[in-house]
């Protein structure tokens, strides 16, 4: 029944990037390095971790699986429970930063972020494999979910397949973790996992993707904010000690209690006059109005509905044609609603640091290009890293 | 067999723009990505291995480090048993990039058909940590002891102890 320290959960993630690469002598020693991991929990690796195929295109084209997450027993406190801690990866840029974001039917029935769900998918069977002997003999022990990065988004799917497979409690935590799918798997993931501890710096970029209409869990709940911040920095995103501030630093806590939280801005109605754009600044706080601006334009409009529903069914534009396309219509539908269109786009410009934020007309050609800049100016230097190789 | 070529070498040239593309990762600030920053990936070694207290001569140990890649290298004890490594540094761009890489550090010897774990630690961390310099410096291994965990203090970081594990003694 316990839960699990954020010292001890923040541990587990790191831990899990210790699989990523396989050791040539085969003498892995999971978990021993850390030493609130070492004491609560222990794992056996004899058998290798549980393999996935992580989301990268090259990964895909090679199908080259490579280590994902690992089960842990728990002892002490934690008898009788278990751990799955899951790796992140690097090839997580890709899968986010690309606005094409494909999105498919998960586990229970709603849509969810097709490159997570492939390599979720990917790993399920071995996980299972690994988990029902253990959890025959346990069904009363939680089952703890854990993981940094898009080993959080990993661990989301998981823990919400093991409460419906299996009969125990799951607890998740996740650090930094990326938006998994759109509001209704929020909504009954929140209502089907038992816990759900979110932790986020406030500068992290990673918390604030994929962009709207993907929202986090647990919905219209409260997220654990682990360090303030101003502006958008990657570095932020880091768990390593030395990093600044680094999620081993910041959840280095015997007790949640202790911890800020913050509440979700999503369902508070926000709309902008297009003569306040100036005051939007590149970073998580104006990231999240905006979001708000977006949804409150759409409810407005009465096309938010239609617009879930739109994204939920897929339809062959990418989600932003399609949400382009829908503001392009809701411009035309009245000048009160191209006033809050204009407001809503303006602050868009001015979040994404453009040298003019000026807008001039409300076609679908330049809504789609505002919210490229948007979603290039979270990523704006990836894209440069990029460039600069072509 | 000759028409083939020019796909596969197309093929393999594509791969390898898709490799760069994708293996590039978001980065801390616009430069960041294209410096090189040091990675310690391990201290010098000095140690002594025995088995029932006499020393285990002419035999390799094994120091397998691993950051991204593995770095394989390995020392032969003389007639007392003991064995050194240099200091491992090398040059990389990972710790310019918002993803964490993960470090190992591990030594083992095979001897009498089994394999003993002299060394096995994990970090985030590509700094070096001066507690590890310093009980690398002088590691005692009897192979008949168990393999044991330690908690080690941090000096650069108090609140985050190392945990070392392997037969060494450590204390």
């Amino acid at each position: 029944m316990a839960t699990l320290t954020p010292k001890l959960a923040v541990q587990l993630a790191s831990v899990a990037y210790d699989i990523q690469k396989p050791s040539s002598s085969g003498l892995y020693r999971f978990g021993k390095s850390a030493p609130e991991v070492e004491k609560a929990f222990q794992f056996d690796l004899s058998n290798g971790p549980i393999q996935g195929v992580s989301g990268s295109i090259l990964a895909r084209m090679l199908k080259r699986s490579t280590g994902f997450a690992a089960v842990g027993k728990g002892k002490g406190t934690y008898d009788g429970d278990h751990v799955i801690a899951i790796r992140g990866t690097a090839s997580l840029s890709d899968g986010i930063t690309d606005a094409h974001i494909g999105l498919t039917g998960g586990d229970n029935n709603s849509m969810i972020h097709a490159g997570f769900n492939k390599t979720f998918q990917s790993m399920k069977p071995a996980l299972e494999q690994t988990l029902t002997p253990m959890l025959a003999r346990s069904s009363t022990g939680t089952v703890h979910c854990v993981g940094h990065s898009l080993g959080g988004a990993l661990a989301h799917l998981t823990a919400d397949w093991v409460k419906r497979r299996y009969k125990n409690k799951v607890f998740l935590y996740t650090f930094g973790a990326p938006r998994v799918g759109l509001d209704g798997f929020a909504m009954k993931t929140s209502n089907n996992i038992d816990r759900i501890f979110r932790c986020t710096h406030a500068a992290d970029p990673v918390p604030m993707v994929p962009l709207w209409p993907f929202v986090h869990a647990p919905y219209q709940g409260e997220e654990v904010l682990l360090a303030q911040g101003q502006g958008i920095s990657f570095a932020a995103h880091k768990m390593a000690v030395e990093a600044t501030p680094g999620y081993l630093n910041t959840a280095n806590n015997d007790s949640w209690r202790s911890l800020q939280t913050k509440s979700s801005l999503n369902h508070i109605a926000v709309r902008f006059k297009y003569e306040n754009r100036h005051q939007a600044s590149f970073s998580s706080y104006w990231a999240e109005k905006i979001s708000s601006g977006l949804i409150t334009l759409l409810k407005d409009a009465g096309y938010y509905t239609a617009v879930m529903a739109q994204a939920a069914i897929g339809t062959g534009l990418t989600f932003y044609d399609m949400l382009a396309r829908t503001l392009e219509a809701v411009a035309k539908a009245s000048t009160k609603l191209a006033e809050q269109t204009k407001g809503l786009l303006g602050h868009m410009l001015v979040f994404a640091r453009q040298a003019v934020t000026t807008v001039a007309e409300l076609s679908f050609k330049f809504i789609r290009w505002v919210f490229d800049a948007t979603l290039g100016a979270l990523y704006r230097t990836a894209r440069e890293a990029i460039n600069s190789v072509m | 067999m000759f028409r083939q070529k020019p796909f596969a070498l197309l093929m393999a040239a594509l791969s390898f723009l898709i490799f760069i593309v994708f293996s590039q990762q978001v980065t801390a600030d616009m430069f960041a990505w294209f410096k090189k920053y040091d990675v310690h990936l391990s201290p010098a070694v000095r140690g002594k291995i025995t088995f029932n207290g006499n020393p285990v001569a002419n035999t390799k140990v094994f120091r397998e480090l691993t950051y991204d890649k593995e770095y394989l290298d390995y020392a032969t004890t003389n007639a007392d048993g003991s064995f050194s490594f240099d200091e491992k540094n090398i040059r990389s761009r990972r710790p310019g990039s918002a993803f964490d890489t993960s470090k190992r550090q591990v030594l083992y010897i095979d001897h009498n058909d089994q394999r003993y774990l002299l060394w096995y630690y994990t970090t985030l961390n590509a700094s070096e940590a001066k507690t590890l310099t310093e009980k690398m410096q002088r590691l005692q291994c009897e192979l008949t002891q168990p393999e044991k965990t330690y908690e080690l203090p941090n000096q650069e970081f108090p609140e985050h102890p190392h945990g070392v594990t392997g037969v060494c003694s450590l204390d």
